[in-house]
């Protein structure tokens, strides 16, 4: 393998595990919550068992993919504006210009990839996690038919499109939190409000994104 | 004479050459119609206190600023009017030191300094490791390829980016405040690795300097920008001589004179 690729791969699975390392827990316990809260609503107030085999389509496809998306909106966006911040005010993206580099390439292409692949690995998390504790308290309360229920109420494809819309998501993410702190001009103090800014700039972008994608329509 | 003609016969010879430059920054006209030139083959230094402009004006020749007036010439071509990879044919051919040294300091030694041969000329890995190792050999510094270079110490630091700079074999070398976040050993350590690598790979150097004792040791020629122009240059020797107040003032190291502490 060339030192081109070596170095290229190396950087995605740096920036890869950067975020996973950093979102594995919020993820779960996020999900953990939300889905309980899903799975007690449904369980409690029908005996419809189709309502609860719903519920689980909506987590896979929708919710657990926002779940993963908000958490690495709060992480994510403003670490990459302030890693590529302060890489702009220590003088590290002049000196890649002039030997040659081009930061799109070098620094924003290898973390945009590491999102692109990461977000849809914090969806799996809070897929599994959503299901077990969703599953485990439907169960409990209206009994094992509602946790068959649960998990035959979702498709492969359901999973699949939950994945992509992570995907999704962690590329704007990683955009967002890049070309924020590339912009960084002067100090210190600029390279905080730029990660301040992403941070905002994130959570809009993930509710914008899932908005457009259709999380208003019925799962 | 216009400043074009003043400077026909400088560029003929020059590595780098800053023509009736000027340039303003938040309303403020830093630098106002600098023309200098760097001589092939020379040691030179850029004198001028913190917030003259040395960096800015640096900028302007790498094409990282543009100027408001006047042109540049960097090996003969101004890179801010470059294409994209004319721009990086023209860097292969320089190499600069930061003040910070501006490493990426999660990245290894080994990564920084091979950084132009693997992801700009996409050298074989071989090729890549023997420039690093070669490269870190001409600074003094031995088995630290595998280091993270954010972990070693300041003077260390400088030499890995010196190390990077050189790695790709530059005609020009630019040194920008290179010693001034270096106790004096190591700011003494680097300035001699810098005339030893000026010797041995024929560079051209220019280096940027608050520091008149550095830039008076090692130059062959000195240049004075004070209040946005060269206002004193000549050789070590002339310029311990000229009266210019702001140059007496840094030599001697005052607090009052033209220059503001």
């Amino acid at each position: 393998m060339s030192a081109f690729r070596q170095g290229t791969l190396a950087l995605v699975a740096e920036s890869g595990r950067r975020l996973l390392g950093d979102s594995l827990v919020a993820v779960a316990a996020a999900s953990a919550l939300a889905a309980a809260g899903l799975a007690l609503a449904a369980a409690r107030s029908t005996a419809d068992l189709g309502f609860v085999a719903a519920s689980a389509r909506l987590w896979v496809r929708q919710l657990a993919p926002l779940v993963a998306a908000l958490v690495a909106a709060a992480r994510l966006g403003p670490a990459l504006a302030g890693e590529l911040g302060a890489m702009r005010v220590g003088d590290q993206i002049d000196a890649l210009v002039t030997l040659g580099g081009d930061p799109r390439r070098q620094l924003v292409v290898p973390r945009v990839i590491a999102a692109f692949a990461a977000l849809p690995a914090l969806a799996a998390l809070a897929d599994a996690v959503g299901l077990a504790i969703g599953g485990g308290i439907a169960a409990g309360i209206a009994g094992a038919p509602a946790a068959r229920a649960a998990l035959d109420g979702f498709a492969r494809g359901d999973v699949l499109s939950g994945l992509a819309r992570a995907s999704l998501s962690g590329v704007a993410l990683a955009a967002i939190g890049c070309a924020l702190g590339l912009a960084v001009r002067g100090g210190a103090p600029e390279v905080g409000r730029a990660a301040a800014r992403a941070g905002g700039a994130s959570l809009l972008a993930v509710l914008a994104l899932q908005l457009l994608l259709g999380l208003g329509a019925p799962a | 004479m216009t400043a074009a003609e003043r400077s026909a016969p400088a560029a003929r010879s020059a590595a780098l050459e800053w023509i009736g430059v000027g340039k303003r920054v938040g309303g403020r006209e830093l630098l106002r119609d600098v023309t200098l030139a760097v001589p092939r083959g020379s040691i030179s230094a850029l004198l001028g206190a913190r917030g003259a402009g040395k960096s800015l004006l640096l900028r302007l020749a790498l094409g990282l600023e543009r100027c408001d007036r006047g042109s540049v010439a960097l090996l003969g071509r101004d890179p801010a009017g470059a294409q994209r990879v004319e721009c990086a044919r023209l860097y292969s051919r320089i190499g600069v030191v930061f003040t910070s040294g501006a490493l990426f300091g999660d990245w290894t030694v080994a990564r920084n300094v091979g950084f132009q041969c693997a992801q700009v000329q996409r050298q074989p890995a071989a090729e890549v490791a023997r420039a690093v190792r070669e490269s870190l050999l001409l600074v003094g510094l031995k088995q630290v390829e595998h280091e993270r270079a954010g972990a070693l110490p300041p003077g260390a630091r400088q030499r890995v980016a010196l190390a990077r700079a050189i790695a790709h074999r530059p005609e020009l070398l630019l040194l920008d405040d290179a010693t001034a976040e270096l106790d004096p050993i190591g700011a003494e350590a680097l300035l001699s690795l810098v005339v030893q690598l000026r010797e041995r790979l024929g560079l051209t150097v220019l280096a940027a300097t608050r520091e008149p004792s550095a830039a008076l040791r090692i130059a062959d020629q000195v240049a004075l920008l004070h209040d946005g122009r060269i206002t004193a240059a000549g050789s070590a020797d002339e310029i311990r001589r000229d009266p210019d107040p702001a140059l007496q003032q840094l030599l001697g190291g005052r607090a009052h004179g033209p220059i503001a502490p």
